[in-house]
């Protein structure tokens, strides 16, 4: 009897101490917020309602290779168009997207790609900078931007390493600039507008694509013709599992050949590697750290690597509803 | 006597085995052995003591006690042992050794497929909804279908 009671003064020890705990995280996300700076906070506030046309460069890196091009935007709050210039490698296409759908317009084949929307997922890693505590968010001098005077935010991790500098016209909240930096500070990612119109007349079919006998395609047919191509089996996450292909790519891996998958679900993001030699999963799931989970599986005479922010388990369930890898030629 | 007959009968007893029955029968029977009888039926019927019987109820009142001890031991050991099982299992399970992990010799292919992710994350928040780092140096884009670039509206067309 005295031990029941012991037990059951421990549980309502707890049940005082759980809220009190509760509390005690709702002061600190009240702390945090307060150190938030207020530069982010109008950014975050003015993305669903900005319009603007523009025109801006972006550039990735790959392996040793800068990529850069131009785009042109046309925004109206959720809904986005985007053409290229006329000498640009892109020239004709043309991307709508809105919070429900993303149509990209291939001139040369014709076709539309149907895929899931990707710009929400953009706006909430922003979002998420005011909320994640490991990083330290710092004011800095700005630059003109396309002749608009700017302030920088910058976003280092806390022994100083900065990940992010985002330069952004305060009265406006348009981030105008960004840089992205890799681990040891090597630029990975650049936007800027090098123009700027804050106040267009908008016209609505801006944000329609009237081709007749265009053919709607999916990305699941790209994956079907890129594995074909290039020799592949025919790997595929149904939809069932809760993501949407969003689009595959080929690559080389250290001489090794893949096609790389990546699938949405809302803002989370999962990544199949299909390679054509087996890896080292324990080497994979060292480098992946905490935070990202890894698993993967031989079949066929192909390595299939699943990679995201999901549990372990749940990556397994992925797993086993891909297995019925068949030739695309069959399929 | 009857009995004895139609049991010997029923047994097939010889008839020196019978007789030994016999001579009990009759040796019972005796005067002396009578006398005997009820003397002892005679005899008064001895009462349990009050202070046996208290003893008794202590002893079983202890024993019930310990019985009562162990079972309360057992009420914080059990879960106690089943925690600790779960717990162990727990630590097996999170480390346990690959079993069918093989290491390979380093190529690089694994530091390659990190990096590929590591700047693919980083990369789709430059693009917003613009082309991502894929699209602008796949081949992938613009695709070819497979029944080439025309189709039935464009040879029309000619």
């Amino acid at each position: 009897m005295r031990t029941r009671v012991a037990v059951g003064l421990a549980l309502l020890s707890l049940a005082l101490i759980a809220p009190a705990q509760g509390a005690g995280l709702r002061q600190r996300a009240r702390n945090r917020l307060a150190e938030v700076p207020q530069l982010l906070v109008r950014a975050i506030q003015a993305q669903p309602t900005l319009r603007y046309t523009g025109t801006y460069t972006t550039e990735f890196r790959q392996g040793a290779k800068q990529i850069r091009h131009q785009e042109y935007i046309t925004r109206d709050g959720a809904w986005y168009r985007i053409d290229f210039p006329n000498d640009s490698q892109f020239a004709g296409q043309v991307i709508i997207e809105n919070n429900d759908v993303r149509l990209h317009y291939h001139p040369i084949p014709n076709e539309i790609m149907q895929q899931p929307p990707r710009h929400g997922e953009a706006w909430e890693k922003v979002a998420n900078l005011a909320g994640n505590r490991r990083l330290r968010l710092t004011i800095d001098n700005g630059e003109v931007v396309a002749g608009l005077r700017t302030d920088q935010l910058v976003v280092a991790d806390f022994d100083g390493n900065v990940t992010q500098r985002l330069f952004i016209e305060p009265g406006s909240g348009v981030i105008m600039k960004r840089l992205l930096f890799d681990k040891i500070g090597t630029q990975i990612g650049f936007f800027e507008f090098n123009q700027i119109d804050l106040n267009p007349h908008l016209d609505p079919s801006s944000f329609q694509i009237k081709r007749k006998n265009a053919k709607v395609i999916t990305p699941k047919t790209q994956l079907e013709r890129l594995s074909k191509r290039r020799g592949f089996m025919f790997w595929y996450l149904p939809p069932g599992s809760g993501f949407a292909l969003e689009g595959a790519n080929p690559r080389n891996f250290a001489g090794v050949e893949g096609l790389v998958q990546t699938y949405v679900n809302g803002t989370n993001r999962l990544w199949i590697y299909v390679l054509k030699s087996p890896v080292d999963s324990g080497r994979l799931r060292n480098g992946a750290g905490k935070n990202l989970h890894v698993h993967s599986f031989d079949s066929m005479g192909e390595t299939i690597v699943l990679m995201g922010n999901v549990d372990d388990r749940t990556l397994s369930r992925f797993a086993s509803m891909m297995t019925s890898g068949t030739s695309p030629a069959h399929g | 006597m009857w009995y004895l007959v139609t049991w010997r009968r029923e047994h097939k007893m010889k008839s020196s085995e019978f007789s030994k029955f016999e001579q009990l029968d009759d040796q019972l029977n005796t005067p002396s052995q009578l006398q005997v009888s009820q003397f002892v039926k005679a005899m008064p019927e001895d009462t349990l003591s009050m202070a046996w019987r208290s003893s008794l109820n202590e002893k079983l009142i202890e024993a019930s006690n310990q019985k009562r001890r162990k079972q309360k031991l057992a009420w914080i050991l059990r879960p106690a042992m089943g925690l600790g099982l779960a717990f162990a299992l727990a630590i097996f399970v999170v480390f346990q050794p690959m079993g069918s992990h093989t290491v390979m010799p380093d190529r690089g292919l694994e530091a390659a497929i990190l990096t590929d992710h590591h700047n693919s994350v980083l990369q789709n928040e430059v693009s917003t909804a613009g082309l991502n780092a894929n699209e602008v140096v796949s081949e992938a884009n613009p695709e070819e279908p497979e029944d080439g670039i025309w189709n039935d509206a464009d040879v029309q067309g000619l």
